[in-house]
């Protein structure tokens, strides 16, 4: 009996005492530990996180680190980015010495690729991806911008230099010639459509003045909110995307949650902006003098002025952005809010930029239910100056015209106050900058929430669905007393756009591996619906310039109104699997069927099948080098279709016109047939054949990529002009085929990686062949096609390009000039007989950059350029004349080369130039301050040049350039017409972690 | 696990679903008709004839290339380049001189006017046609022909041979081909003489609510022209066809001289007793826009007639066809021509530097940089009266008058020698109404000076030039320093634009180009 009390005695108070103990340990108390890597060196700003909580830190300069009210089951982990995550339980552990090992990073880097992600090391086709750390936060770019020179194979010009300003985009050459030539762009997992805008280009043929570039498709997007930008190349990587695969597809991810400690990031920058070129049109004594000599009337008000300088200035910039990122292993989210103002460095153009962007992840059932929301608005406000591409006419003018040719004698105000213009044509320029108004509004809204369910081993079912809006608002007004209202007495253009599409997609994913073979297998169903519509309003006669378009109701004359609306769907079904043996031998074969509710009535539904396959020679057991350390061999073929054919074009349709006729004094509107049924119509078919070969040296300190393409385009939309007599004078049909082959490098190396010192580089050329083949099919023969109308009084009529068969698009035709004969009148080779004279296409484009790093310095420098692409000077074909004086001012060289006064002007072998550049994009200086013991986590200031020069023998404003000439808000490639002059900026911006 | 089973088979529901019931392409279109569905009732039927008219208004408009086709090559319309800018045209340099070559954008743009028209009016025909109203449309369907005949009428005067082509849809496999003048010629005399039995009379209709649409009448006029050409058009001699067409048109009394010619062109000059076919234009109603004004006048116009824009002193002629007027001419008020004055005859009129303006005949003989007073002007659409919206007058465009009818009757009496008394009495009619001294006889050369005073820039001087021969043979300004001072026979049609035959491999050149 005494000894059974003893027992239970003893078993209580070791039950207490256990109990206690347990209660001791489970409470939480704090831990510390050293991060270091592998050399022992500390790693400074660490994750530190325990796993399922907020409750993180990051570690200090030493690589220390401390973490309160730790759980003894807890774990913790810890996370760099170049280095491998580790998890480690806390148990009864209170100090802890933590030993990083690098990533070889690349080869287990992720890219995004169609419906799904992949390791870069299992891809089989052609993927160039760029991650965020590439990017600089708070630099002020866009998201173009960002990207130009860092892609082999993607060509990126910028049209002009105007703010807020599109650029043109090209993978793997350019293959459509009707239809466009846009990649697909795909925002997280959604495909938005690029066509909205493109209706606000075009005004009224009365006032063409205002500009007509096309919205920039991803001006709502900032960069600071990118994770990744990977661009899909080949038949195999976009293959996925079918009937819309062909120009490539460039998938943008947003940057998500974190989960750890709660981070706030703020940026700020602001620049400084001034023109780079001038073009060097007479001053007012040369203006004087040469009139003299020639024996012209001579109008002199005395002033010698030079009107690019009255109309340009220095331009200022600022922008400031902040996000917030936080969350737990559980659920994480991302918040962030962007807004810039950038002004234009001609008078009264600027644009100012907001967005915002929100982005949740949500996991339950242990990761196994996830749920991801994306939501982005954004809105950019622009003043447009009144550039136009299309200045053609004797009445047709804008600000960058008069201020080439309007007399640079004159001041700008006469004696009165009022602007100096010369009836009946010449406008002042600086007139421009507040007698005509272009605000342009656009609003854009994508949202997209997607749940991935593992519902079993293997397997994940995934819903997508997705909502994308637009809307445009351009509002233009021309001032009573200005000159080119001439009679309107005020004219105010009220359009108004919208577009939305929503999609909805359901994916059944599986992956799987048995042994050495290992299977990831996708299939899904899509289904994505396009709206667009819009109105436009025109009036004038107001009573005062108060009115503007505020008050339309208050116009004498309320011209037509004219609305539209269109839609159009498309449905899909796809699938992919990708198959690996070992890690050695890849296989990937991806099908899809697209229906599209474009296409005529026989050809609703295509198939785009691809395969690829790709082996890890370095994988081999027979593989034994140091130096080149990973090698794969990659080949792939695929077919892929373009269909940016606008909507309706294979039905027969009548439409109502806004003018009329008037019988007996009635006004009857007129009802016309507008369009001849083709129900043949389909898309653009691509095949296209990869032959790739990834390697690494030096044990990853130096990869590339070497490519080989070939991608022939068939049944290319061709607009053809329909012989007299037919009403309808151009009929959309599947006509012809361009080929592309080419040849792709890129190369990074990390030259010197020390403590205090690290150097990387990059550098990617591409050469492109383009060529078409032909431009008939079983019912058209399009021989020789003209296009880029020639531009400017005296020279419309003249084209400057030509579309044949056995000549690549963008090739210049026309004389070839070979001098001037003793009178000053042009001579040209084989009679003035027109051959080919050049070529738009480059051959080659490349781009470098370099990263340097010192202690807390970092310099960054980035370069690209082209070599051996033409461009049309249409400028020059102008201004170059002597024929132009008195009434016009015009360039040094009419009056120094020889031309005769009786020399008209034509468009000839004279004015197409070299376009070849070497540009340095961006340098970039900054510094890492010293923030331990502050409330901050990071703190970093730079200085940035953008544009800083410039190599090139042209002799226009700016070598990058494709003026708008067309009217029809696609630009043709190479052509210099009255663009908006590039500027260099220079600015200062700073980077703040709390 | 159940939860899982019921999971899996719940979404392979919902996607299968989704799968059967998404598969749907039909296209949704938003305010487009369907030509299988319109075309019910007439006034649908008269809303498409009113696009034809639209389109053949065209044919008369200031800018474009309709009017003027007509026009320069003549000795009284130019189109210098002028010095203080603007306005030279390779092309219209070409047509100026003489020196036309396929390549010419002017012509190309002239060729593309007229055969739009006739595209137009052949898609609204085969319509109007295989509708099943098609009884109730008759007189649209004549108008219809009509108007398709007015365009060939012009291609076959401008361009000679062209090809007929009556389908609405051109396919490849059936590309027009070239037919003769002759073919031309005698469609479109098959056309009109159809049409015209169809249409109305303008005596049968109520002449308010039925203008500006084409009545017998106007066929005849049109008729009576290209008989009176027939000689150039196809070497035949058909004079006494022309007079029965005038006759027809003498007879219904329904027309008469107005006391002066300006009347014909005032902006309210509908329902005119003079004009016999017109065309509507009402800038406010966005129903075309008279831009004569425009075009033509001098910058200081703008005061002179306090008009809300500044002319653009493009086209003008010289000495040679202002000589053709005796002092005292009435038609010399529709004329601009030395010192300018505002309207009441004696303040001068004078620019900025309190210069008068002074209208001289044309001297730059580079044909590029004229002066701005180089040339006189024609003011036959006068915005006296007019409503302007931005530069567009209100003004009617006039397609012919009745001062031609008799005019035409007069020639082709002479040209019979028939009668040489009535034909005395007509062209004196014209005169005295224009306060000239009546003749007491007549001459080929006197009827053609005559016609160029009475039509000055109504588009008739060159096909009257070429039926009278002075187009190749006289040498005014222009023609005297280009390369050829006489012009060679071919010469009197124009060359098939290069890009049409590219586009067209049936088409034929013209002969010498």
């Amino acid at each position: 009996m005494k000894d059974l009390r003893i027992l239970l005695k003893k078993a209580m108070l070791t039950l207490l005492m256990s109990m206690l103990c347990t209660v001791a340990f489970s409470q939480g108390r704090s831990i510390s530990g050293t991060v270091k890597d592998t050399s022992g060196e500390p790693i400074i700003g660490a994750n530190v996180t325990v796993k399922g909580t907020t409750n993180g830190t990051i570690t200090d300069i030493n690589g220390l680190f401390k973490l309160g009210e730790v759980n003894s089951r807890a774990v913790i982990v810890v996370s760099f980015i170049g280095y491998t995550t580790q998890e480690i339980s806390v148990g009864q552990q209170r100090s802890f010495t933590i030993v990083m090992k690098e990533d070889t990073k690349t080869l287990d880097e992720v890219v995004v690729v169609g419906y799904g992600t992949m390791k870069k090391s299992d891809l089989t086709g052609s993927v160039s991806s760029l991650n965020s750390e590439h990017f600089q936060v708070g630099s002020g770019l866009t998201a173009e911008q960002v990207m130009k020179g860092a892609f082999s194979g993607v060509n990126i010009s910028q049209n002009s230099g105007k703010p807020g300003g599109s650029n043109t985009i090209r993978v793997r050459g350019g293959t459509s010639i009707s239809a466009s030539n846009e990649p697909l762009y795909v925002i997280d997992g959604v495909p938005i459509s690029t066509s909205a805008g493109l209706s606000s280009t075009k005004l009224n043929s009365n006032v063409d003045y205002f500009d007509e570039e096309a919205i920039d498709p991803l001006s709502s997007l900032n960069p600071d909110d990118i994770e990744s930008i990977n661009i899909l190349k080949d038949a195999s990587a976009t293959a996925i995307y079918g009937s819309r695969g062909a120009n490539g597809v460039i998938m943008i991810t947003t940057k998500r949650g974190k989960a750890g400690k709660t981070q706030l990031d703020y940026s700020f920058n602001t620049g400084i902006s001034n023109a780079t070129k001038k073009l060097d049109v007479l001053t007012g004594d040369e203006y004087r003098s040469a009139v003299k000599n020639l024996n012209l009337t001579l109008d002199d008000k005395g002033d010698n002025a030079n009107w690019q300088d009255r109309i340009e200035r220095t331009a200022l910039s600022n922008s400031h952005f902040l996000s917030l990122t936080g969350g737990s292993e559980k659920s994480n989210y991302r918040a962030s809010i962007g807004y810039s103002d950038q002004q234009g460095i001609i008078k009264a153009s600027d644009v100012t930029n907001f967005n915002s962007r929100i982005n949740i992840t949500h996991t339950e059932f242990d990761g196994k239910l996830k749920f991801d929301l994306n939501m982005s608005y954004g809105e950019q406000n622009t003043k447009q100056s009144p550039i136009s591409n299309t200045v053609g006419s004797e009445m047709g003018s804008c600000i960058l015209y008069e201020a080439y040719v309007f007399n640079p004698t004159y001041p700008i105000r006469d004696e009165n106050g009022e602007y100096y213009d010369v009836p009946a044509y010449r406008v002042n320029p600086v007139s421009y900058t507040d007698e005509l108004l272009d605000k342009r509004k656009s609003k854009k809204f994508l949202g997209n929430l997607s749940a991935n369910y593992n519902f079993m081993k293997g397997f994940t079912f995934q819903v997508n669905a997705g909502y994308n809006t637009n809307s445009i608002n351009r509002n233009s007004y021309i001032s009573k007393n200005n000159l080119l209202g001439n009679g309107y007495n005020g004219y105010v253009s009220v359009q108004n756009l919208s577009d939305w599409s929503k999609v909805l997609e359901t994916i059944l994913k599986y992956n799987q591996k048995f042994g050495k073979h290992g299977v990831d297998a996708m299939a899904g169903y899509s289904y994505q619906y396009f709206y667009d519509e819009g109105n436009h309003e025109s009036a004038y006669g107001f009573l005062s310039d108060v009115f503007k378009w505020y008050s339309i109701q208050a116009a004498t004359t309320i011209e037509t109104p004219s609305s539209y609306a269109e839609c159009n769907k498309l449905i899909s079904m796809y699938g992919r699997v990708n198959y690996n043996y070992d890690d050695r031998y890849l296989f990937t074969a991806t099908l899809r069927r697209d229906g599209s509710s474009r296409f005529g009535e026989d050809h609703k539904w295509g198939l785009f099948p691809s395969a690829a396959f790709s082996w890890r020679i370095s994988q081999e057991k027979f593989y034994h080098s140091k130096v080149v350390s990973d090698l794969k061999f990659r080949a792939s073929y695929g077919v892929t279709g373009s269909q940016e054919i606008g909507n309706y074009n294979s039905l027969s349709t009548l439409s109502a016109s806004s003018s009329g006729y008037i019988v007996g004094g009635k006004k009857i509107t007129i009802v016309l047939p507008s369009q001849y049924s083709n129900p043949d119509l389909k898309w653009e078919e691509t095949a296209q054949t990869d032959i790739g070969l990834d390697f690494g040296l030096f044990n990853g300190r130096i990869q590339g990529n070497l490519d080989w393409y070939y991608k022939k385009t068939s049944d290319l939309l061709l607009s053809i002009d329909v012989p007299s007599p037919s009403l309808i004078t151009k009929q959309i049909a599947n006509v012809g085929s361009v080929r592309n082959t080419g040849v792709e490098l890129a190369l990074n190396a990390e030259i010197i990686r020390a403590k205090d010192f690290n150097w990387s580089a990059n550098v990617n050329v591409s050469h492109n062949s383009n060529k078409v083949l032909s431009l008939q099919n079983d019912k058209w023969v399009g021989k020789d096609m003209k296009t880029a109308p020639c531009q400017g009084q005296g020279l419309s009529g003249q084209y400057a390009q030509l579309i044949t068969p056995g000549q690549p698009l963008g090739t210049f035709y026309g004389k070839r000039f070979i001098g001037y004969d003793a009178k000053g009148i042009e001579q040209y080779a084989n009679n003035g007989e027109s051959e080919v004279i050049g070529n738009a296409q480059p051959d080659l484009t490349y781009g470098f950059g370099t990263n340097l790093r010192y202690k807390r310095w970092t310099m960054t420098a980035s370069f690209h350029g082209t070599i051996g692409n033409d461009i049309y000077n249409c400028t020059r074909n102008n201004l170059a004349y002597p024929s132009n004086l008195p009434g016009r001012n015009v360039l040094k060289e009419a009056v120094t080369s020889g031309v005769s006064r009786s020399q008209a002007k034509i468009f000839s072998s004279q004015f197409v130039e070299d376009g070849s550049f070497l540009r340095l994009d961006n340098l970039t200086v900054g510094y890492e301050f010293n923030v331990k013991n502050t409330f901050l986590s990071r703190a970093r200031a730079f200085v940035t040049a953008q544009n800083l020069f410039c190599l090139t023998g042209y002799k226009g404003l700016d070598p990058e350039v494709n003026s708008e000439i067309s009217g029809t808000g696609v630009a043709p490639l190479g052509i210099d017409y009255l663009s908006y002059p590039k500027a260099r900026t220079f600015s200062f911006g700073i980077n703040l972690s709390f | 696990m159940k939860t899982n089973k019921t999971i899996i088979i719940l979404l392979s529901c919902v996607g299968l679903g989704l799968l059967s019931s998404c598969t749907d392409l039909d296209e949704v279109t938003y305010g487009r008709l369907s030509p299988s569905t319109y075309y019910q009732n007439e006034s649908e039927a008269l809303s498409s004839v009113v696009g034809v008219y639209s389109k053949m208004s065209n044919f008369y408009a200031a800018g474009g290339e309709g009017w003027r086709t007509g026009e320069y090559g003549t000795d009284e319309l130019f189109c210098p380049g002028r010095a203080s800018g603007g306005w030279y045209d390779e092309g219209v340099d070409q047509e100026m001189t003489h020196n036309c070559t396929p390549n010419n954008a002017r012509l190309n743009s002239a060729w593309s006017t007229v055969f739009q028209e006739i595209g137009a009016a052949n898609a609204v025909l085969e319509s109007l046609q295989s509708s099943p109203n098609a009884a109730s449309f008759k007189a649209m369907i004549a108008e219809v022909r009509a108007l398709r005949a007015f365009g060939y009428y012009r291609a076959m005067d401008w361009f000679g041979n062209v090809p007929i082509f009556t389908d609405a849809r051109v396919e490849a496999s059936n590309l027009p081909k070239t037919n003769t003048r002759k073919e031309v010629y005698d469609f479109v005399m098959k056309e009109f003489t159809e049409a015209a039995t169809d249409l109305p009379s303008v005596t049968t209709v109520n002449r308010t609510s039925y203008y500006p649409r084409f009545t017998k009448e106007a066929i005849y006029t049109a008729l009576a022209e290209i008989y009176l050409n027939s000689e150039v058009y196809v070497a035949e001699n058909h004079y006494s066809d022309c007079l029965t067409m005038c006759n027809n048109i003498i007879n219904t009394k329904a027309y008469s001289l107005q006391p002066s010619v300006g009347d014909c062109f005032l902006a309210n000059n509908e329902n005119n007793s003079e004009v016999i076919s017109a065309f509507s234009i009402d800038p406010s109603k966005g129903v075309g826009g008279n831009q004569y004004i425009l075009y033509a006048q001098p910058n200081l116009d703008q005061k002179k007639y306090s008009l809300p824009f500044g002319p653009a002193n493009g086209y003008c002629f010289d000495d040679t066809a202002l000589k053709r007027y005796e002092a005292g001419d009435a038609r010399l008020s529709l004329l601009e021509y030395g010192p300018q004055y505002y309207q009441d005859g004696v303040t001068p009129l004078c620019d900025s530097k309190g210069v008068q303006l002074n209208l001289i005949t044309l001297v730059d003989a580079t044909r590029m940089a004229a002066q701005d007073n180089e040339g006189y002007r024609v003011l036959k659409y006068s915005p006296v009266g007019a409503t302007f919206s931005g530069y567009n007058g209100n003004n009617d465009y006039v397609m012919d008058r009745y001062a031609n009818v008799l005019l035409m009757k007069a020639e082709a009496l002479f040209r019979l020698n028939q009668s040489t008394s009535e034909a005395l009495a007509l062209v004196n009619q014209i005169r005295v109404r224009s306060k000239c001294t009546p003749w007491t006889e007549l001459s080929l050369k006197k009827i053609e000076e005559e016609r160029a005073r009475e039509f000055i820039w109504e588009g008739k001087r060159r096909y009257d030039m070429i039926r009278f021969g002075t187009y190749f043979t006289n040498t005014w300004f222009f023609k005297q320093k280009a390369e050829n001072a006489t012009s060679d026979a071919w010469r009197g049609i124009y060359p098939i634009p290069a890009i049409q035959m590219t586009n067209n491999p049936n088409l034929t050149q013209n002969p010498g180009y």
